[in-house]
């Protein structure tokens, strides 16, 4: 668990990107998008340079007549209910809801993309992939067969080839005789490759790709949560992480809680306390910490000076007393920090609460003992008390 | 790890800075620290986040707009509420579906109901991700979300243990019998 702790973004990138699929590993977001593309765009902004993608679309328009014969069929969601969850999943899967002048289109795209989406853990579709995932998307092709569910066109971007447009819509029509809605201009620069047996146009591609990224980082959750691996379906997957996320918002407050209720109130000495445990969880860039601290901390100590002065008589007691006990421990990396958090006197007060934690080490289970700090930790710890007497 | 330490440090600066009122912070009940403790711990959370995720600015901007913590608690007690109703919903729904399992297109809308209620749960849960993003997305924030409050999670768990091994050190009575001895030899420095 530490591990998965790491450094945010980065983590979630590295998620992201392991998994062999399209690159979903730009996390910064395109600016001239919506927000809703998010990292999406990205991958999607990476397909917009091919240049072969004019005459692959041409291919694609080819194909689509017939493709789309068994898809339209199947779109068995009544518009309503798409148009009540169409604000959810609004913006439009590579956000150009908002450029496209079509929009009343692009809604309803909006609203058959969604039916997709929904049913994507119930009738998968076969899924169509950028060249990398040939291997999977042709197993899944296979089982999957011809079931075309919800072939909606989907929404791409606000660039795209208006030459494509005239070519997909006549061959969309034929095939969304059922549906509602209306043809839609296909703005779609996805790379995908058609499988045999699926629906080729652009639409139903990047559909498919937008199915895959949702699956992709539906796998990522369940590895995250705990206890997701048994579970299958989409329903039931994100029915664990709600679980999981409510769970663990009810351990904070419950964590915070019982912070609250420490008396005395003096949170100063939690940098010194907490060193040790970060220390023991990560290695020596723990001390970073308590150097950050001292630097940040001119203004919290101004403020509660009360409380520090209340505070240091304890101080100077535990501080006594630890030395014999920085002895009997012997911990060396207390050395470190002491020696790492410099000299002047306003790192006093780290160094003061630190030396009083050094008794709590006991309980904790520190792998590391050397000897070699001993002699100057506790040198230091008199070198402490001689400054406290001075000063106080 | 870096988060951790980030947010260690966040949540230790604000909770002084909340504290250092200290007559005020214990005047207050017991619910109403809770409160800001856990202000102080999602604020510091955000912060430690930075701007890679939509959360951390929803919590931010919840904590700004809000002067006490009593929305933030309120809100995610509505958020419970609705939650656990669209739970039972989509229970009924379930088992609707199971009674019926007549047409296969039923219970596909069935199961497509399921999921975009769960969908909308979650949006609930996640801060900041109400009906602006797609599914895509959403799943992303909340993988985002999920690590970082794990995250959190363990940060003020070793805060409340050290919090409480130094009370306890405080409070305990084995220092007393060195300390006696400590202040013979301290004085002697003298």
């Amino acid at each position: 668990m530490e591990s998965r702790a790491a450094g945010g973004g980065d983590y979630i990138a590295s998620l992201l990107s392991s998994a062999p699929r399209l690159d979903f590993g730009v996390l910064g977001g395109v600016p001239g998008m919506d927000g809703a593309a998010g990292d999406g765009g990205d991958s999607l902004e990476k397909f917009c340079g091919d240049p072969g993608f004019a005459e692959r679309a041409a291919r694609l328009s080819s194909f689509s007549g017939q493709r789309f014969a068994g898809a339209g069929g199947l779109f068995g969601l009544p518009p309503p209910a798409l148009a009540a969850s169409n604000g959810d999943f609004g913006g439009s899967r590579e956000a150009s809801s908002v450029s496209d002048p079509a929009s009343a289109m692009r809604d309803a795209n909006a609203k058959k993309r969604k039916a997709p989406a929904a049913a994507k853990g119930k009738g998968k579709e076969p899924p169509c992939q950028a060249g990398e995932q040939n291997d999977s998307d042709a197993k899944r092709c296979k089982t999957d067969g011809g079931d075309k569910r919800e072939e909606s066109p989907v929404k791409p971007k606000a660039e795209q080839a208006g030459s494509d447009v005239s070519v997909e819509d006549s061959g969309q029509k034929p095939g969304k005789g059922k549906n509602a809605k209306p043809v839609e201009p296909p703005k779609d620069y996805v790379h995908v490759r058609a499988r045999r047996g699926q629906a080729t146009d652009s639409h139903s591609l990047a559909e498919r790709v937008r199915r895959e990224r949702i699956s992709q980082r539906m796998k990522v959750l369940q590895d995250l949560v705990p206890g997701c691996n048994k579970v299958i379906g989409k329903a039931l997957m994100l029915d664990e992480i709600i679980n999981y996320v409510q769970s663990l918002q009810r351990q904070v407050e419950f964590l915070s809680m019982k912070l609250a209720t420490v008396n005395p109130v003096d949170f100063s000495n939690l940098p010194a306390l907490l060193q040790k445990d970060m220390f023991q969880a990560c290695g020596p860039s723990a001390s970073s910490v308590f150097s950050l601290e001292s630097s940040n901390s001119g203004f919290p100590f101004s403020d509660q000076g009360d409380v520090f002065q209340s505070f240091v008589p304890n101080g100077m007691e535990n501080q006594c007393n630890l030395n014999p006990l920085d002895l009997a421990l012997s911990q060396a990396t207390s050395a470190q920090y002491a020696f790492q958090d410099g000299t002047p006197s306003s790192n006093l007060q780290q160094r003061n609460f630190w030396e009083e934690d050094l008794p709590s080490v006991f309980q904790m289970d520190n792998g590391q003992s050397q000897e070699n700090g001993v002699s100057a930790q506790s040198f230091h710890g008199q070198l402490q008390a001689g400054h406290m007497k001075m000063e106080f | 790890m870096a988060f951790k330490q980030e947010l260690l440090k966040n949540l230790i600066l604000s909770l002084r800075a909340r504290t250092a009122d200290a007559c005020r912070f214990s005047a207050m009940s017991l619910q109403e620290r809770k409160r800001a403790v856990k202000a102080s711990a999602d604020v510091a959370m955000a912060t430690a986040r930075g701007g890679g995720a939509r959360w951390p600015k929803a919590i931010l901007a919840a904590a700004g707009t809000t002067s006490s913590n009593q929305s933030c608690k309120v809100r995610s007690s509505r958020c419970r509420r609705v939650v656990r109703r669209c739970f039972r919903e989509k229970r009924r729904g379930g088992s609707a579906a199971a009674l019926a399992g007549s047409a296969a297109a039923s219970s596909v809308d069935v199961a497509r109901r399921l999921v975009r209620k769960r969908t909308m749960a979650l949006r609930k849960v996640i801060p900041g991700a109400d009906a602006v993003m797609d599914e895509a997305s959403l799943l992303r924030e909340a993988m985002d979300y999920v690590v970082h409050l794990r995250a959190q999670v363990d940060v003020l768990r070793r805060v409340s243990e050290a919090v409480q091994r130094s009370s306890l050190l405080r409070d305990s009575v084995w220092p007393q019998s060195a300390l006696r001895g400590k202040e013979d030899s301290s004085s002697m420095r003298q």
